[in-house]
C-alpha cells in the first residue's frame, strides 16, 4: 500500500517534471529503470528551481515589460473569454447562443446604463440635484458596487477551472 | 392564475410553470417591466412630492422584473445546454450579465457626464434611446432561442405543421413515398420529416406582450380554439362526483342511444374525452366548440403509466383535437372561440335533441368519426416524436384559466 503510494506521487512528479522541462520527451523504454528515476529525482530538484523561470517565458531569460504586455495580450482574450463563455464553448452549446449572448449583452450595457440616468434623477428629485450631483459621490458608488461583482466574477471563475481540473 | 390550492395539484406551481414554458415571452416582459420601472424613477423630479410612492412602485416593478427575467432565463439556459453543462452556461451568463452592467454602468455614467447632471429634456432623449436599445436588443436576441419543450402555443404550431405535411389520409404512408419502399422504416424517416424542427418552430411563435395585458401572458395556442379542461379526477371533487362526470360523458359520447353501448369507444382506452358541440350561427353558418379533458381509466391508472402519462395522455388528446378542427374545417364548420355552454343551454339542447337550431348540440358521433384516424395518425406522430429534438415527457398545455369556469358551468354534465 505504502509502495504503491510512494509510486504513484513519483510517477505524479515525472509528468511534472516532464511538462516543465518542455524539451524533448525523454524516451524510458531505452533508459535502464533505476538511472531514470535517479535523473528524475534530480530534474524534479532542477525544475522545482525553474518553475519561476518556467512560467516567465520559455526562453528562461526574465522578460522584458514590453514582452510581458504582449504576453497578457495574447492571453487575455482567452482568459476573457474562458470566464465569459461555457467550457468547451462553440461545441458545448447549441446554435443561436453566439447571437443571444450578444444581444443579451447589448441589452444589459445598455439597460443598466439608462438605469444610471433613473438612479441620478432619483436623486434629484429627493433634493439631491440642485446645482451639480457631487460627481465622486456617484463615481464613488459605482465602483463600489463594480469592484464587488468584478470580484464575484473572478471568484466564480477561480472556481470553475479548479472544478474542470477535478474532474478531468 | 385563478387556480385555488385545493383545485389542482399542480396550482402550486403553476406561476413558475408560465415562466418554464413560455420563458421568451417573460424574459421581455421582464425587460418591458425594467423600463417602465426606470421611465418612472426617471420622471420622479415632476411629481417631488410624490417621490415615495413612485419609487416604490418603480421598485416593486424592478424586482417583477428581476423575477421574471430570472426565472425565465433558467428555461433558456436549458435550450442552449448542449451535455449536462446547464451549471456552466448558468454560471457564465452570470459573468456576462455582472460584465455588461459593469460596462453598462460606466458608459451612463460617462454619457451623464458629458451631458451634464442638469435633469432636462436631454436625460429624457438619452434615456428613451438607451430604453429601445435595450428593449430591441432584448428582442433580437429572443429571436435566436429555440425551445424544446412543448407549451400550447407550440404544440400547436407542431401539430398544424405536422398534419399540414402528412395529410389526413388513413394510411401511415406519405403521399409521396412510394408503395415498393420497406413499410417500417419508411414511416418512420418520413414521420420525423414531418414534425417540425425547433428552429422552425421558434421562427414561428410569437412571444411579443400586445395590448391588452391579460392576452400578452399567455399568447396564442391551443385555447384559442380548444377547451382545456383539467384531468376529470380533478375536477371533482369526491370520487362520486367523478362517477357522476364519467357516467354523464359516456352517455353522452354513445349519443344516448343504447345500440351504442356495447362499443366503448374512445373513452375508456386513450386517457381523455373529447367533446364537440354544435349550433346553427346567428349568421347561419355552422359552428363547433371542442373541449379536452384528460381522464385516464381507474382500471388502467397505476399500471402501465408511461402510455397512459398525464403528457401522453394530453399529446393523444390534443392531436384528436386538432384533427377534429381540420375535418369540420373542411367541412366547413367554423371552430369559434371556446367560450363557456352554460349548463343548461347545454341540458336544453341535449334534452330537445334537433328541435332548436340555435342551441348547442353535442355531437359525438364527429368523436367517434375521426377516433380511427386519430389513432393511426397518432402512431405516425409518435414515432416522429421519439426520434425529433422535441423533449415532449414534460407538457404542461393548460394555461389553468378554465378550471373554476366549467365546475362552475358544468360543462360536462349535459
Amino acid at each position: 500500500m505504502m509502495l504503491r503510494t510512494l509510486g504513484s506521487s513519483r510517477s505524479l512528479f515525472r509528468s511534472s517534471v516532464r511538462f516543465a522541462s518542455a524539451g524533448p520527451t525523454p524516451d524510458d523504454n531505452t533508459k535502464p529503470k533505476q538511472s531514470s528515476i535517479l535523473q528524475e529525482g534530480h530534474q524534479w530538484q532542477a525544475s522545482q528551481h525553474d518553475s519561476p523561470w518556467m512560467l516567465r517565458g520559455a526562453s528562461g531569460a526574465k522578460p522584458s515589460l514590453p514582452e510581458k504586455a504582449v504576453n497578457l495580450a495574447s492571453t487575455a482574450p482567452q482568459e476573457l473569454a474562458s470566464a465569459m463563455l461555457p467550457h468547451g464553448y462553440p461545441s458545448s452549446v447549441k446554435d443561436g447562443y453566439d447571437k443571444y449572448v450578444i444581444g443579451q449583452m447589448a441589452g444589459a450595457i445598455t439597460g443598466s446604463a439608462s438605469g444610471v440616468f433613473s438612479m441620478q434623477a432619483l436623486l434629484y428629485a429627493v433634493g439631491l440635484g440642485q446645482g451639480a450631483i457631487p460627481m465622486a459621490a456617484a463615481l464613488n458608488w459605482v465602483i463600489k458596487d463594480g469592484l464587488g461583482q468584478l470580484g464575484g466574477v473572478l471568484a466564480v471563475h477561480l472556481v470553475n477551472t479548479k472544478f474542470d481540473s477535478g474532474t478531468s | 392564475m385563478k387556480y385555488e390550492s385545493n383545485e389542482h395539484p399542480s396550482a402550486l406551481f403553476h406561476f413558475p410553470v408560465a415562466f418554464l414554458l413560455d420563458p421568451r415571452r417573460w424574459r421581455l416582459i421582464s425587460s418591458v417591466a425594467l423600463d417602465a420601472s426606470s421611465f418612472m424613477e426617471l420622471v420622479s423630479p415632476l411629481a417631488p412630492a410624490l417621490f415615495i410612492p413612485i419609487a416604490a412602485t418603480a421598485n416593486v416593478g424592478k424586482n417583477v422584473s428581476w423575477l421574471a427575467a430570472s426565472a425565465s432565463r433558467a428555461a433558456i439556459h436549458n435550450s442552449f445546454a448542449r451535455s449536462d453543462n446547464l451549471a456552466d452556461v448558468t454560471a457564465k451568463a452570470g459573468s456576462q450579465s455582472i460584465a455588461a452592467s459593469l460596462v453598462g454602468t460606466s458608459l451612463g455614467v460617462a454619457l451623464s457626464a458629458q451631458l451634464g447632471s442638469e435633469w432636462g429634456p436631454t436625460t429624457l432623449a438619452t434615456f428613451a434611446t438607451l430604453s429601445s436599445i435595450h428593449l430591441g436588443c432584448t428582442y433580437l436576441s429572443l429571436k435566436y432561442v429555440r425551445l424544446e419543450t412543448l407549451n400550447s402555443q407550440r404544440l400547436d404550431l407542431v401539430l398544424q405543421a405536422f398534419l399540414t405535411r402528412r395529410g389526413l389520409n388513413h394510411t401511415n404512408k406519405g403521399e409521396n413515398t412510394t408503395s415498393t419502399e420497406n413499410k417500417g422504416a419508411a414511416s418512420t424517416a418520413t414521420a420525423s420529416a414531418w414534425l417540425p424542427s425547433p428552429a422552425e418552430v421558434a421562427d414561428l411563435e410569437s412571444f411579443v406582450p400586445t395590448w391588452p395585458l391579460r392576452g400578452s401572458f399567455h399568447g396564442p395556442g391551443l385555447s384559442d380554439w380548444l377547451l382545456l379542461a383539467p384531468p376529470l379526477p380533478s375536477l371533482a371533487q369526491t370520487p362520486r362526483e367523478l362517477d357522476a362526470f364519467r357516467a354523464a360523458l359516456r352517455s353522452s359520447e354513445n349519443g344516448g342511444n343504447d345500440k351504442h353501448s356495447n362499443n366503448s369507444s374512445n373513452y375508456s382506452e386513450c386517457g381523455y374525452v373529447l367533446s364537440v358541440h354544435t349550433r346553427q350561427s346567428v349568421s347561419g353558418k355552422e359552428e363547433a366548440q371542442i373541449a379536452l379533458a384528460l381522464d385516464v381509466p381507474t382500471t388502467i391508472r397505476g399500471n402501465a403509466t408511461e402510455e397512459y402519462s398525464e403528457s401522453v395522455s394530453t399529446l393523444r388528446g390534443v392531436l384528436h383535437a386538432s384533427i377534429l378542427r381540420r375535418t369540420l374545417g373542411s367541412q366547413g364548420i367554423h371552430i369559434s372561440a371556446p367560450g363557456l355552454i352554460s349548463s343548461t343551454t347545454a341540458g336544453r339542447s341535449s334534452l330537445s335533441g334537433d328541435g332548436d337550431a340555435n342551441q348547442w348540440a353535442a355531437r359525438p358521433d364527429l368523436v367517434k368519426d375521426t377516433a380511427l384516424l386519430a389513432r393511426i395518425v397518432g402512431v405516425d406522430f409518435f414515432a416522429g416524436l421519439k426520434e425529433s429534438e422535441w423533449k415532449a415527457d414534460v407538457l404542461h398545455v393548460d394555461n389553468g384559466l378554465a378550471t373554476r369556469a366549467i365546475r362552475q358551468s358544468g360543462i360536462f354534465l349535459e
